[in-house]
C-alpha cells in the first residue's frame, strides 16, 4: 500500500473461465460438500453405518439435542473460544509490534523476527511436553487451567502472526512512515497513529487465523488439557475413542457453522471498514 | 537562511562495488529561496535532501537552518527528525489513506512538540492550506477518493500548513501526467513565491529546474558539479557532463590556441583545422584541450565563405516551429536549429555563423 491510489484490477480469462470454473466447483464438492454430507449423515443416525434407504427411517435430531442439552458440551465450546480467542489477541499484540520492528529492520528486529519464529520448528507434541514440564517446577499454580494451554498456543501460534504482520509492514510503503516523523510525530506516536490503523487488517486477520487453527489444535491440547479445562479439539478425539460417532458429528457440524459464522462475521465487518481482513 | 557544509553520506554498497550517497556537498541559500537539486537519477539529490530532512544520518558535514545547528558532525550534534520543523511533499505524496483530507493536513499540527493550536485554529489553518493549493470544500473527502493532481495538492497542504522555515520536494510532479505537471509547475512557482518559504526541489528534469529555480546545483555521481541562477548553468555549462545534460548542446573537442584570461574571448582550433572564436570563463593556457559547447539555437545557416566553421547538411527535420539540421562538418555531426520559414535542402554547403559568446568553452 503505497500513499497513492490503489485499486486491483480484474483481469478476464475469456474461455478458460469455464474450465477454471468447472475446476473451482469440482474442488469445492470434494473438499467440501462429501465430507459435510458424511458428517450430517452420522449425526443423524444413532450409531455408525454406510448410506441405505433402510437407515433412513431411523434418522433423528437426538444426537443434536444431547449436544445442546448436555452442559458439558457448553462449557467445552466457551473453554475453546476463550483460549483461542485469549490467545490469539496475546500473539496479536506482541508481533504487531515485534512485526514491524523486524520488517523496518529495528534494533533487534533479526533477533525478535528468529525468536518469534523458532516454534515452527518444534512438533506440537515437543512443545505441549516442554510446556508441561516447565509448569511443572515453575511454582506458578497455572497447570490443569486453561491458562497453561493459553500459553503453549501463544508459543506455538508466534510465528503465524509474526508473519502476517511482517508481510503487512512490507505492504506499507515506508514513506507513510517518514511522512509522520517529518510531520512532528514520534515514533509512538507514528505508530499509534500512522502504522496501528493502516496494519488493522492484517493484524485482524492474523487474529482470525490464529483463532480457527488455534481451535482446532490437538497435539497440545491433548497433552496439557486436563478434567477441568477441556478444549474442543480433545474431546472430539475422546468422543472419537469412545465410539460416539454420531454426537462426534453433530457437535462437529455444529462447531464447523459456528466457526463459519465467526469468519463471515469478520468478512462481513472488514467488508464494512472498507478493508479487506482476507489476504490483502 | 539556509547553510549545508561538506555534506557526505556514502552507502557501501555490497553487491556492485560501486559506492552510491553523496560526497561533500555544500550550499549556502537565501531565504526565500527556490533551490533545485538536478541531475540524472541515482546522482544522490535525495539522499542530499533526506539527509537534510533528518531521514538519513550524514557521514560528515553541516546543515544549519537559520543559525540552528540541525547536524554538525564536529559537535555530535543531531536535532530529530521529527523536531526539525521541515515540511516534506514526497516522491509517493506518502498520503495516509485511512484519513480524510482534513486529517492528513491537520496532522502535523496535532502530533508537533511545543504548544499545539487549538480545535479552532487547526480548522482555520488547514482551511488556509486548502485554499492555498486550491483544494478548498475537500476536507471531508476520504484521502483514498483523490486524482493524482489533487494528492500532490494535499501533500503540499500537510507540508506547509504548519508555517516551516524549509520546504523540501522530492520530484513532486513526475507521478502527473505531461499537461498537469506544466500547470502544477507554474502554480507550484507561485505557490512558493506567495509564501516566501525556502525550498529545496528535486528533479531530473532540466526544463523544470530552468523554468522554477532561483538557484540551481547540478549533480553528478553525489557531488555538485555546477551551482548557479537558470541562465548561467543554461548558457555557461561548466564542463561537457552540465553541458550534455541540460539540453542538446554541440560539443566540439579541439586545442585552445593562444593564452586566454578567465572570462575573455580567445580561439579553439578543431581537430579538422577550422579557428573559431569563444568565450573562455576560466583562464587556458595554448595548447590546452578544449571542449566548446555551442546550442542548436545559437547558430545561424550562411553562406560558407562567410564563416570559419563550414560543413553540408546532412538531414532536415520540420518541427512545426523550427526545423533541425544535422550538418556534417568534418567528421562530426552539429545540430543546428533554425527558422521555419525557410527550409535547406540536404546536400547544401552551409557556414556555421555564431558569436564568440554563445561558444563556451567547457573544459
Ligand atoms: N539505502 C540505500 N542503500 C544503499 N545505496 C543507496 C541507498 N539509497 C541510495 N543509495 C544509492 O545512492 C545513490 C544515490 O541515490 P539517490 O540519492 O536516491 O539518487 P537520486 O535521488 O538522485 O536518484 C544511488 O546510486 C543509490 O543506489
Ligand atoms: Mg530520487
Amino acid at each position: 500500500m503505497t500513499g497513492k491510489g490503489y485499486r486491483p484490477r480484474p483481469f478476464d480469462l475469456g474461455k478458460g473461465r469455464w474450465i477454471a470454473g468447472a475446476i473451482i466447483v469440482a474442488n469445492f464438492c470434494i473438499v467440501l460438500v462429501l465430507p459435510m454430507i458424511t458428517l450430517l449423515w452420522m449425526a443423524l443416525l444413532p450409531f455408525l453405518r454406510g448410506f441405505s434407504l433402510a437407515a433412513l427411517p431411523l434418522l433423528s435430531f437426538k444426537n443434536f439435542r444431547t449436544v445442546f442439552t448436555e452442559p458439558g458440551y457448553v462449557e467445552l465450546a466457551t473453554n475453546s473460544l476463550l483460549v483461542a480467542g485469549a490467545a490469539a489477541t496475546i500473539i496479536m499484540a506482541i508481533t504487531a509490534l515485534a512485526g514491524w520492528i523486524a520488517a523496518r529492520r529495528g534494533p533487534g528486529g533479526w533477533a525478535l523476527d528468529q525468536l518469534a519464529t523458532l516454534s515452527l520448528v518444534f512438533p506440537g507434541i515437543c512443545l505441549g511436553v516442554a510446556v508441561m514440564e516447565v509448569y511443572l517446577r515453575v511454582p506458578l499454580p497455572i497447570y490443569g487451567t486453561l491458562w497453561i494451554i493459553a500459553i503453549a498456543y501463544v508459543i506455538r501460534f508466534m510465528p503465524y502472526g509474526m508473519r502476517y504482520v511482517y508481510s503487512g509492514v512490507l505492504q506499507l510503503h515506508h514513506e507513510l512512515e517518514e511522512a509522520a516523523g517529518v510531520a512532528g510525530a514520534g515514533a509512538l506516536m507514528t505508530l499509534r497513529r500512522i502504522v496501528a490503523p493502516l496494519l488493522s487488517p492484517a493484524i485482524v486477520a492474523g487474529w482470525l487465523f490464529i483463532f480457527l487453527v488455534a481451535n482446532k489444535e490437538l497435539a497440545i491440547a491433548v497433552l496439557l488439557a486436563s478434567p477441568g479445562s477441556q478444549v474442543i479439539a480433545v474431546s472430539i478425539f475422546d468422543l472419537w475413542v469412545n465410539g460416539q460417532g454420531g454426537e462426534l458429528a453433530a457437535f462437529g457440524l455444529i462447531w464447523t457453522v459456528l466457526m463459519t459464522v465467526i469468519a463471515c462475521l469478520f468478512f462481513v465487518q472488514g467488508r464494512r471498514g472498507g478493508t479487506d481482513v482476507f489476504g490483502n | 537562511m539556509l547553510t549545508v557544509r561538506a555534506l557526505t553520506k556514502i552507502y557501501a554498497n555490497r553487491f556492485d562495488a560501486q559506492a552510491g550517497g553523496v560526497r561533500s556537498v555544500s550550499f549556502d541559500l537565501p531565504q526565500g529561496t527556490f533551490f533545485t537539486l538536478l541531475g540524472p537519477s541515482g546522482c544522490g539529490k535525495t539522499t542530499t535532501l533526506r539527509c537534510v530532512a533528518g531521514l538519513e544520518r550524514p557521514d560528515g558535514g553541516t546543515v544549519l537552518v537559520g543559525d540552528r545547528v540541525l547536524f554538525d558532525s564536529e559537535s555530535k550534534t543531531a536535532v530529530p527528525l521529527n523536531e526539525r520543523g521541515i515540511g516534506m511533499v514526497f516522491q509517493s505524496y506518502a498520503i495516509w489513506p485511512h484519513m480524510t483530507v482534513f486529517e492528513n493536513i491537520a496532522f502535523p499540527l496535532r502530533v508537533g512538540k511545543g504548544q499545539r493550536p487549538g480545535r479552532e485554529e487547526i480548522g482555520r489553518l488547514v482551511d488556509q492550506a486548502l485554499s492555498t493549493v486550491g483544494l478548498s470544500g475537500y476536507g471531508d473527502r476520504p484521502a483514498t477518493r483523490l486524482s493524482g493532481g489533487q494528492q500532490q495538492r494535499v501533500a503540499l497542504a500537510r507540508a506547509i500548513v504548519h508555517r516551516p522555515k524549509l520546504l523540501l520536494l522530492d520530484e513532486p510532479l513526475s507521478n502527473l501526467d505531461a499537461a498537469l505537471r506544466e500547470e502544477m509547475r507554474i502554480e507550484l512557482r507561485r505557490l512558493q513565491q506567495q509564501i516566501g518559504v525556502m525550498t529545496i526541489y528535486v528533479t531530473h528534469d532540466q526544463s523544470e529546474a530552468l523554468a522554477m529555480s532561483d538557484q540551481i546545483a547540478v549533480m553528478e555521481k553525489g557531488r555538485v558539479v555546477q551551482m548557479g541562477d537558470p541562465r548561467e548553468i543554461y548558457f555557461r555549462p561548466a564542463n561537457e557532463f552540465v553541458a550534455r545534460f541540460i539540453g542538446a548542446a554541440n560539443l566540439l573537442h579541439g586545442v585552445c590556441d593562444g593564452d586566454v584570461a578567465a572570462g575573455a574571448e580567445g580561439h579553439v582550433r578543431l581537430a579538422d583545422g577550422a579557428r573559431i572564436a569563444c568565450h573562455f570563463p576560466r583562464a587556458a593556457t595554448s595548447g590546452k584541450p578544449s571542449v566548446v559547447a555551442i546550442r542548436p539555437e545559437s547558430i545561424g545557416l550562411t553562406d560558407p565563405a562567410r564563416a570559419a566553421l563550414h560543413g553540408t547538411i546532412a538531414a532536415t527535420s520540420f518541427l512545426g516551429g523550427t526545423v533541425r539540421y544535422d550538418v556534417a562538418v568534418g567528421g562530426l555531426t552539429v545540430r543546428v536549429v533554425g527558422a521555419a520559414e525557410r527550409m535547406i535542402a540536404s546536400g547544401t554547403g552551409v557556414g556555421l555563423d555564431f558569436p564568440a559568446s554563445a561558444a563556451v568553452v567547457v573544459d
